[in-house]
């Protein structure tokens, strides 16, 4: 009965309340149906990235292009650093019907496990970054043709020498767009370098037309002064020399003293830019050609001379009385080996490698015009070469604010020990002497080819004349002295006339000096009269000798008559044979 | 009511010329056709340009891998003309390193020994880009030759 009796009143209710819902109903689908509508007129941007995010989504995909990163020559156009293509890919799992046969066919291309693979498929994530891979599995894996497959191409660098060369070209870390060049020519010109790299929005739609943006341009190309056979020839023959002299390490440098290009620069330890992230020092993927000090010992004596003679303090004719000692600042300078040589010339001095000599120079030059020159010869300057990581040096002088110099040090400088350079500063000094007084800077970088543009880099003389032709012609003559008729002839080459000087240094630290320990080394170039090529040798603590005109002449004499062939530089008599028929011609 | 519906039956059923009709109907008909024959064409114009874009999809990743392919080829040239490979293939072929004695200057008139700076000579970059110049004329004949030689090559081959 109660029933019957609430059905008409539900009913009623029912009619009653109809209208209103259909009214409520209509009015929120004319509310949703605005907002849809609004969505076609200027929103906000955060939601029309959202709306085209969604719609990209499904539509299309972001593709990043990235251009090559510019390529580095030798002055002769051999590689020296390329390019190669690699394929970082990763697969959306969504879009895969059958994971369990994708997962076994990718997992057997990739040399994966293939449960692993199976669990990165299956875990729900959006996307699986399935690594870097070389063509050819790029090439497999495409014949699977795996809906949901992404691809995208990225730049790896490779250095075709191997180890040629390494500490001056340095290395690229990271492959693609997270890559970074590091050290050498490759960290220096990183801006130069490095390519570029764009977003490309890819449709799937395929009635839109493929957009194919142009090559972007890539990073600018470098050719550098080095000469590939010189370099070959110095990191042979330093590992050679390494090799029989049990020495701990060395550097080799060749230029051209008159341009100040490097054509070959190579140290001991180095490593392969291929396989750079193999090397477990740090301090092993550095130059030390510009980044190691070290006391330069006797070799600066051709510094001193030169810098006496240009400040008019000695002249070619001067004389002093060497009684085998010498009181400097509270010290006892003695000679190599501590004998007295009574009256001795400049020539003999150097000649003789006399450290009472060059100290007594110092001496009658005063601190104030020893610095001078020294600061003239770049000697604790930079000498602005073109690779990353340049060191200074370290000398102290009467103006440091830190006052540690003192009188000892003039006369311990003025035979190379007391202060510390770096071998690449040391030969730039002495390339003022064998380039008639002007010190130019050092370059490894000849050319900027950036598309059609051509940067060309000129030599460039470092400040102003460092000294005088005829001060840099009589120092020349007393170092061809030094190989003809001194202490290093072992240095000679047959035919060629060489301007020359070792020294042998004595190994600084904190506490003093080491014991049994020596850095021996050479710096000269030929033809003397003539300079084509200035060359340094250094090794750190050779074992089978006790002076550098024992251990390191010889090695230079071996060098250089290899080196005479590579640069062309005929022997002394051909050159003024040659000289002869010119002039004759020109008459 | 009763009297509403027949009017409404009588009038529905009372018979009318067929002449009207029939002309609608061949409109009807003409103007199906006609939306055939463009739906047709568009639908041929669709499928052709997505054909294309397959296959400049597909020569722009022939272009890619022909690119890569250079690339590891010149990579691999520099590999095999580096100094201690080519020293190694020279010794094998027996040749030696050249000492003193052996070498001889010869004095060439006008030659000077010192060396100048050289550098990889810079090859100039020829313009890739093609020049597009077709008329409508040249493309319009262009689709007629392509539709005479569809149908030549197809009665050919029947």
């Amino acid at each position: 009965m109660a029933t019957q009796a609430q059905f008409p009143n539900q009913q009623v209710i029912l009619r009653q309340r109809a209208p209103l819902v259909l009214v409520g109903v209509i009015v929120m689908s004319a509310v949703l149906l605005l907002r849809i509508v609004s969505f076609q007129f200027p929103t906000d941007p955060r939601v029309q990235a959202e709306f085209q995010l969604k719609r990209d989504a499904n539509s299309g995909r972001i593709v990043r292009d990235e251009s090559p990163r510019g390529e580095i020559y030798d002055r002769n156009g051999n590689p020296l650093a390329v390019n190669t293509l690699l394929y970082r890919i990763g697969i959306s799992p969504g879009l895969i019907s059958n994971k369990t046969r994708v997962a076994t066919d990718l997992a057997s291309i990739l040399n994966r496990d293939e449960l692993e693979m199976y669990e990165a498929l299956t875990s729900g994530v959006v996307w699986v970054p399935l690594g870097t891979v070389d063509p050819e599995t790029w090439y497999q894996i495409r014949e699977l043709d795996i809906f949901g497959i992404e691809v995208e191409r990225v730049q790896r660098r490779v250095y075709p020498q191997g180890p040629l060369g390494a500490q001056i070209i340095g290395f690229v870390n990271g492959i693609g767009e997270d890559s970074r060049g590091n050290y050498g020519v490759e960290g220096y010109y990183q801006s130069e370098l490095e390519g570029q790299s764009r977003d490309r929005a890819v449709s799937n739609i395929p009635f839109d037309l493929p957009q194919d943006t142009g090559a972007l341009n890539s990073g600018a190309t470098l050719v550098l002064t080095i000469d590939r056979n010189v370099q070959f020839l110095i990191e042979a023959e330093l590992q050679r020399s390494i090799t029989e002299t049990g020495a701990t390490g060395g550097t080799i440098i060749v230029m051209n003293p008159r341009t100040g290009d490097i054509l070959g620069m190579a140290s001991y330890p180095s490593f392969d830019p291929n396989a750079y992230f193999n090397v477990q020092n740090p301090r092993e993927l550095q130059n030390p050609a510009i980044t190691d000090l070290f006391e330069p010992g006797s070799i600066f004596k051709v510094i001193t001379v030169a810098a006496a003679l240009e400040t008019g303090t000695i002249t070619p004719n001067w004389t002093y009385n060497d009684q085998g000692v010498l009181e400097m600042g509270g010290i006892r300078i003695q000679n190599w080996d501590r004998q007295a040589y009574g009256v001795v010339d400049v020539r003999r001095t150097l000649v003789e490698s006399l450290n009472i000599g060059t100290a007594t120079m110092a001496q009658e030059m005063g601190w104030e015009l020893f610095y001078e020159m020294l600061n003239r010869f770049g000697i604790g300057s930079l000498t602005r070469v073109d690779l990353q990581g340049e060191q200074r040096g370290i000398i102290r002088t009467p103006d440091d604010l830190s006052g540690q110099w003192s009188e000892s040090d003039l006369g311990t400088n003025s035979f190379g020990q007391g202060l510390s350079i770096t071998p690449l500063q040391m030969l730039v000094a002495v390339n003022a002497i064998a380039n008639g007084g002007v010190m130019m800077q050092p370059r490894v970088v000849h050319q900027i080819v950036d598309g059609d543009r051509i940067y060309e880099s000129r030599p460039m003389p470092l400040g102003t004349t460092t000294i005088s032709q005829e001060t840099a012609r009589i120092v020349t003559s007393m170092m061809v002295d030094v190989v003809e008729v001194g202490l290093d002839e072992g240095a000679r080459v047959p035919g060629y006339t060489i301007a020359g000087k070792t020294g042998t240094a004595e190994i600084g630290t904190p506490v003093g000096y080491e014991v049994g320990a020596y850095i021996m080394s050479f710096v000269g170039f030929l033809p003397a009269d003539d300079p084509q090529v200035s060359i340094l040798i250094k090794l750190d603590r050779p074992q089978n000798g006790r002076w550098a005109s024992q251990v390191v002449a010889p090695i230079f004499s071996r060098m250089t008559s290899r080196l005479v062939y590579l640069l062309e530089i005929p022997n002394d008599q051909t050159r003024l044979d040659l000289l002869a028929q010119n002039s004759g011609m020109g008459g | 009511m009763a009297k509403g519906q027949e009017n409404w039956l009588s009038h529905a059923l009372q018979a009318r010329g067929w002449e009207p009709q029939r002309q609608f109907l061949a409109l009807a008909i003409l103007g199906f056709f006609i939306a055939l024959i463009l739906g047709g064409l568009y639908l041929s114009q669709v499928v052709s340009e997505a054909t294309l874009n397959r296959r400049i999809d597909a020569l722009i990743e022939e272009r890619d891998d022909l690119e890569r392919a250079n690339e590891a080829l010149r990579a691999d040239i520099a590999r095999l003309e580096s100094v201690p490979n080519l020293q190694t293939r020279a010794e094998e072929l027996g040749f030696v390193l050249a000492s003193g004695p052996q070498i001889e200057y010869l004095v060439v008139n006008g030659y000077s020994p010192t060396r100048q700076d050289t550098v990889a000579p810079i090859v100039a970059q020829a313009d890739e880009a093609p020049l597009y110049n077709q008329t409508f004329g040249d493309w319009a004949g262009a689709q007629l030759q392509a539709i005479l030689d569809s149908i030549n090559g197809s009665s050919s081959g029947g």
